[in-house]
């Protein structure tokens, strides 16, 4: 066998992203993992909406927010999806035909700089991790299949031959195998109800103290440091944190949104508007304080940390079993 | 700078140096959408720290969406309303 597609219909130039991507969102990237999985959900007809609650546990770390993803727990209770580590013993293509040939995706590591869906950034540019999920390979015709951030691409060529290179690093890369043979197309009202208990779960998971409100002392004191060190720093510190907290705030709204479609929700709504405006106030942020490194000038980021901590309080108050009372 | 069409040209420079676009800045259409084209997020930050180094201005909180910096048309819409013209 030398080709092997899990969805061979799939073409990257016909592909229709799923809405949480389109161009109109105030972030359409937000980590490679968790939107890889949004588009895997909408292409196998899937309700991606509903895997987001878990956005509501992120929590600010120091050096960055938690880098967000559906557990596997939730793939598999909401939807029979199953993903667990493949161990990798073989070289990456014979896997591939192996598991694709056998209706099983492959969510593996891989290198942007092979990846053209990134031109403009990583592509042939430098060397930078991300998660792709394979759904198509054709050795002969060495060209590839792939979900990667907000869409389906393909790769061909020397992409293909330094993608699939088996022996280019020192470790094997990290793969998963993604089972769908035993996935549950739930009701919409179903999958409502079995996603607001999980929010509760999720809601109970989130920090104790406001994660924004840390985050914005921490960057007064962080601001020299990225002042001096200019902005290709910058751009990998404001991913690490205003893009991780910005882009989770935006999912969280609209899984707060789905949840409430089919039901006069006004406390669910309002958090989504609350969550929803931390998530545009981070937008303004990434790009003020790129102005501040830019030209060195100082930045007092205060008031709209202030907007948005607050912002979060009034989210949290009113989710489901948040034991937060809601600010006078 | 107040003649649209120079004010133009100077976005289309600025964005043929600092958008990353696989395409040429000469050929986008007023009206194409710059994220689609190509420009990534990231980019689009360095064109607005151009835009404002070139247009001597500072884009106020409420232009620092997403949405300004799609078209031609609405970097040079943002940037008339701050420098007038």
């Amino acid at each position: 066998m030398t080709r092997a597609a899990v969805l061979p219909a799939l073409r990257a130039g016909a592909y229709g992203r799923h809405p949480l991507h389109a161009e109109d969102r105030v972030w359409v990237e937000r980590n490679c993992y968790a939107d890889v999985f949004v588009e895997l959900l909408h292409a196998l007809g899937l309700e991606p909406r509903a895997m987001l609650g878990h956005t509501a546990a992120i929590d600010f770390t120091g050096d960055g927010f938690t880098f967000f993803k559906p557990s596997h727990d939730e793939l598999r209770d909401l939807y029979g999806m199953d993903v667990q580590e493949l161990n990798v013993w073989r070289t990456p293509l014979e896997h591939a035909l192996e598991h694709l040939g056998a209706g099983r995706f492959i969510a593996t590591e891989a290198d942007a700089f092979w990846l053209p869906d990134t031109a403009g950034t990583d592509y042939r540019q430098q060397p930078v991790k991300t998660t792709i999920v394979l759904n198509a390979v054709d050795v002969d015709a060495r060209r590839a299949g792939y979900f990667h951030n907000a869409g389906y691409f393909e790769l061909e060529g020397e992409d293909f031959d330094r993608t699939f290179a088996a022996d280019a690093r020192p470790l094997p890369l990290y793969a998963e195998l993604v089972r769908i043979d035993r996935l549950v197309r739930r009701p919409a009202d179903a999958l409502r109800h079995l996603a607001r208990e999980r929010l509760a779960v999720h809601a109970a998971r989130a920090p104790r103290e406001n994660p924004v409100r840390r985050w914005g002392a921490r960057f007064a004191l962080d601001l020299p440091e990225l002042q001096a060190r200019g902005l290709p720093h910058y751009h990998r510190w404001a991913f690490s944190t205003t893009r991780q907290v910005g882009a989770a705030m935006e999912l969280l709204a609209a899984h707060l949104e789905w949840l409430a479609e089919d039901a006069a929700d006004a406390p669910l709504r309002e958090a989504a508007a609350a969550f929803a405006r931390v998530s545009t106030g981070a937008k303004a942020f990434i790009l003020k304080a790129a102005r501040a490194v830019h030209h060195g000038r100082p930045l007092d980021a205060a008031p709209l940390f202030d907007e948005m901590a607050a912002a979060w309080d009034d989210g949290m108050a009113r989710l489901p079993g948040g034991a937060r009372a809601v600010p006078a | 700078m107040t003649d649209p069409a120079a004010r133009t040209d100077a976005i289309r420079r600025i964005l043929a140096q600092h958008a990353r676009l696989p395409v040429e800045a000469a050929q986008l259409g007023d009206e194409a959408d710059l994220y689609e084209a190509g420009m990534t997020s990231l980019a689009s930050v360095n064109v607005m720290l151009a835009l404002e180094g070139e247009f001597d201005v500072e884009f106020p909180d409420h232009m620092l969406r997403r949405g300004v910096f799609q078209s031609i048309a609405s970097i040079r819409a943002a940037v008339t309303e701050l420098v007038g013209g």
